[in-house]
């Protein structure tokens, strides 16, 4: 029979970030739980007010315990919570859940990583994937942005990025912003200026559904075959294993089947508004 | 857990929803350890209009004088609750809307020159931003409390919107429009009192007002169309509606 | 349909209940018409179960009969979730040091007695989604041993199983299937222990006139209840349709959102979580029936991915016909026609898949 599969287990928080206006993130350190993999989410819960769905952002060791980094923007019923905690404040966590992004079947290829807004958080173990497996990829493209240069998120992080070898890092700012010296517009937009070999790239992408779907055109017109385009879409979610049935987007259940989608999967429902 | 400080203000009302609060203080007396009330003329004499966490406004808005308070009660609290279907819809004197208000002063009050009103009945978000919205005339005393305590936590109700007859089905009541033929606005309306009018056999008259965000004149029609089949006049469907939704009807111009 | 079938009478269909509890020791579920009142729980015996009585159904409409009924009741607004995957449910209890307990479903060992040939169908949609995936239906979905169904000899109304292969007679997953025919009652066993069970009653082999009036009444029952365009070209339409919020908006012109086909839908199993905190700082999370119509279906903090209600009456349709196939393999409709019945607006699901088949083709 079935283990207790929504008993959301006790986390400390260790750590919190702020990272842009709203946007957190808290990590966490677990005892006895499955290491999640790039793109999967967790069921955060906070006691008394319930449970949302959260990306998973980072993951890493400490002693015998697995940190696990959440990056949360504090909207909703439940996510309003996280601005009030603290550091040693008590959550609870379920998961790991969904089918995270395909990597090792990326290996050899070239990674396209495109990101809006905290769209950028389950894209980040990608990137920290390729960094400790750096000869098993071709080149790195990463293209970030969000609406102005507060909204980034992983400000001190972002930088860094350039240093990765064979990689290059191209980050935008949707309308002009006092001080930002870098590329206004669209994050879209910049896929017009790398130099893709699109027989050889693998796709990722992570925002607003909007943003995705220019992402996708755009993708679709260099040449890249929509089973190597990849999105991570948003559900309201409420249960993370198919029971509850409010995440789903034509036959799929996004908690089990997704988060993650090839295009090639979703073309049938991609273009039909609000299916 | 920190307390929050709270402040109660009245408008234009019947005082049920404040009763409603405070027969939920009454039953749920450590909420009293939770809260700070700064300002609550009916549950106590000294009283301070000073800056809140959560101001909680029953009453619609019927004089000018009315704006100046409310605009003053949101300049003081974070977080603004109205209370109720007459602050979050305008209530049931909006039955009046539309006949000069001095005729109407006429048929009530001995000495009509006393009562201060416009013409108009607003909602209190039709003048200031409101934050969290109760309906139910009067409301429903257990979600206000499990409101407070959820804002005490730090945290904020979750939201559901659905009709009257989804509470209705999930209890097990067989739906009065459908076995007996009498008229029920449950549709049209938004859930929140437990069905309480059908679990008697009674139809629903809309108290909590009627939905807004899925609904458009069109929608309303067909109710009025499938109501009207069962003898409901175009008159009662409209009047219940104007007496329970006011703000609604102004906006989705019924 | 053809496997050896015998007759009795209405008196070897109450023997037949009593046998479930009293030598197979189960509790006996089933609808229960008592005190001119009708609700699923315990039947002790046949007198209680709704034999004399007939539903009157028509869109928008539902009146029991019981005078001069001619006692062929089919179902009311309860389907077996209200059994099965209850309205409101507890999930979870959390101390106020987090410690926290799930909760425990236990409905003993019981036997369905009396259910439709759309209900039972209506389970394997259910045992697809479900089944040892969430805990509390599966547990409950355990505790049924046997099934006991009634064949529908003359559907209502509203019925439109034949369309869909869910009725009106029964196929499998059931231990007895039986229908009350002028004179008689035919039994047919679907189980290795429903053909004890019948061995016990004094049944005997059916002749060939009761098998004659037999097919012939299920025959006339299937006619009357096959009410949709084919549907494999159906479902070619309804696929060309997905795009056009046009016509969906056209077709759902008369939904007002409020959820009452979810509700009463025997494979809606849709659900919201909550919590109720208590002031000692514990909480118990619960779960409750939360259907498409409604307009939180699809609304997140800070969005909304079906703001529109054509977009949810759609999905509602498309689920059950486009959704369901690829997800347990099985189209989730089963022709009850309950959602047309207890719609207070009078939409009917076999005009709207009539509409969409007729503007697509």
């Amino acid at each position: 029979m079935l283990a207790k599969p929504l008993t959301p287990l006790l986390a400390t928080v260790v750590d919190l970030i702020d990272e842009a206006p709203l946007v957190r993130t808290i990590y966490v350190a677990l005892r006895d739980f499955p290491e999640p993999a790039p793109g999967q989410f967790n069921m955060v819960y906070a006691k008394g007010l319930g449970e949302a769905p959260i990306s998973i952002s980072d993951v890493f060791r400490k002693g015998d315990r697995l940190v696990i980094a959440h990056t949360i923007r504090s909207v909703g019923a439940v996510t309003k919570y996280t601005t009030c905690i603290g550091v040693g404040s008590q959550i609870g966590i379920r998961g790991p859940y969904g089918r995270g992004w395909p990597i090792e079947e990326a290996k050899g290829m070239d990674l396209l990583i495109v990101g809006g807004g905290i769209g950028l958080a389950p894209l980040r173990p990608i990137i920290r994937y390729v960094e400790a497996h750096r000869d098993s990829f071709g080149k790195l493209f990463i293209l970030y942005g969000a609406r102005t240069p507060h909204d980034l998120l992983f400000k001190s992080e972002l930088g860094k990025y350039a240093n990765i070898p064979n990689s290059i890092t191209k980050i935008s700012i949707d309308k002009p912003y006092e001080g930002w010296t870098g590329y206004v517009g669209f994050v879209t937009d910049l896929i017009n200026y790398i130099d893709l070999d699109p027989g050889r790239t693998a796709a990722y992408i992570c925002g607003p559904e909007v943003m995705m779907k220019v992402a996708v055109r755009r993708l679709i017109n260099r040449g890249l075959k929509p089973d190597k385009i990849f999105l991570s879409l948003e559900r309201r979610m409420r249960c993370g294993m198919g029971v509850c049935g409010t995440c789903q987007f034509g036959h799929y259940f996004v908690c089990k089947d997704g988060p993650v989608f090839s295009y090639g999967e979703l073309m049938k429902y991609l273009w039909v508004d609000g299916i | 857990m920190k307390r929050i400080s709270v402040g109660v203000f009245k408008l234009t009302s019947c005082s049920g929803c404040i009763n409603e609060l405070i027969y939920a203080l009454v039953k749920h007396p450590e909420l009293l350890k939770l809260i700070d009330v700064k300002y609550f003329t009916e549950l106590q004499d000294v009283n301070a209009l000073t800056e809140l966490n959560v101001a909680i406004v029953e009453g619609s808005c019927v004089r000018e004088e009315h704006e100046g308070i409310l605009k003053k009660i949101r300049g003081l609290s974070e977080v603004l609750i109205s209370m109720g279907t007459c602050a979050t819809l305008g209530g049931v004197q909006s039955l009046r809307v539309g006949v000069d208000v001095s005729e109407v002063k006429k048929y009530v009050y001995l000495n009509p020159e006393y009562v201060d009103a416009y013409n108009d009945v607003k909602a209190v978000g039709e003048l200031i931003q409101v934050d969290l919205s109760l309906r139910g005339c009067p409301v429903n005393g257990d979600a206000l409390a499990s409101i407070i305590k959820k804002i005490v936590i730090g945290g904020w109700p979750l939201e559901v919107y659905e009709s009257l007859c989804a509470d209705c089905k999930r209890a097990g009541i067989e739906c009065v429009v459908v076995a007996k033929g009498t008229p029920c606005l449950g549709p049209i309306v938004s859930a929140g009192c437990g069905a309480l009018c059908p679990s008697f056999g009674r139809g629903c008259y809309g108290c909590y007002g009627v939905k807004d965000k899925d609904l458009d004149p069109e929608k309303i029609f067909e109710m009025e169309k499938a109501l009207g089949r069962l003898g409901l006049s175009k008159d009662d469907f409209y009047s219940l509606l104007k007496g329970y939704s006011m703000s609604l009807v102004k906006s989705l111009k019924i | 349909m053809m496997s050896m079938m015998y007759e009795g009478s209405i008196r070897d269909v109450g023997k037949l209940l009593s046998l479930l509890s009293s030598l197979l020791n189960l509790k006996v579920i089933g609808l229960r018409y008592v005190n001119k009142s009708l609700s699923y729980g315990e039947l002790n015996s046949i007198d209680e179960a709704p034999l004399n009585v007939e539903d009157v159904q028509a869109p928008s409409s539902y009146k029991l009969v019981e005078e001069g009924a001619s006692g062929r009741f089919r179902h009311s607004f309860p389907s077996l979730k209200y059994f099965l995957y209850p309205p409101v449910q507890d999930v979870l209890y959390i101390g106020r040091d987090f410690s926290s307990r799930e909760a425990k479903v236990d409905l003993g060992d019981v036997a369905l007695f009396g259910i439709k040939p759309c209900d039972l169908h209506s389970m394997k949609v259910f045992d697809g989604i479900l089944m040892n995936r969430d805990p509390y239906y599966t547990s409950a979905r355990s505790s049924i041993k046997i099934v006991v169904v009634e064949e529908c000899v003359k559907p209502s109304k509203v019925c439109f199983c034949g369309s869909l292969g869910t009725g009106p007679w029964a196929s499998d997953g059931f231990d007895v299937a039986f229908a009350r025919l002028s004179n008689s009652v035919v039994f047919k066993p679907g189980s290795s222990i429903g053909s004890d069970l019948l061995k016990r009653l004094n049944v005997k082999r059916a002749s060939d006139e009761t098998m004659y009036e037999y097919r012939e009444a299920m025959d006339n029952a299937l006619k009357s209840t096959k009410a949709l365009p084919e549907l494999t070209a159906l479902n070619n339409a309804l696929e060309k349709s997905m795009g056009s919020g046009e016509l969906w908006t056209k077709v759902s012109r008369k939904c007002v959102g409020c959820s009452n086909c979810n509700m009463v839908c025997p494979t809606c199993f849709c659900t919201e979580f909550f919590d109720e905190v208590e002031l000692d700082e514990s909480a118990v999370r619960l779960r409750k029936w939360h259907g498409c119509l409604s307009y939180s279906y699809g609304l997140v903090a800070g969005g909304h991915f079906r703001p529109k209600l054509y977009m949810r009456y759609r999905h509602f349709i498309l689920h059950k016909f486009l959704f369901y196939p690829n997800q347990v393999g099985l189209i989730g409709c089963v022709g009850c026609g309950r959602c047309i019945t207890w719609c207070p607006l009078g939409v009917d699901i076999r005009e709207t898949l009539w509409e969409v088949f007729k503007s697509v083709s």
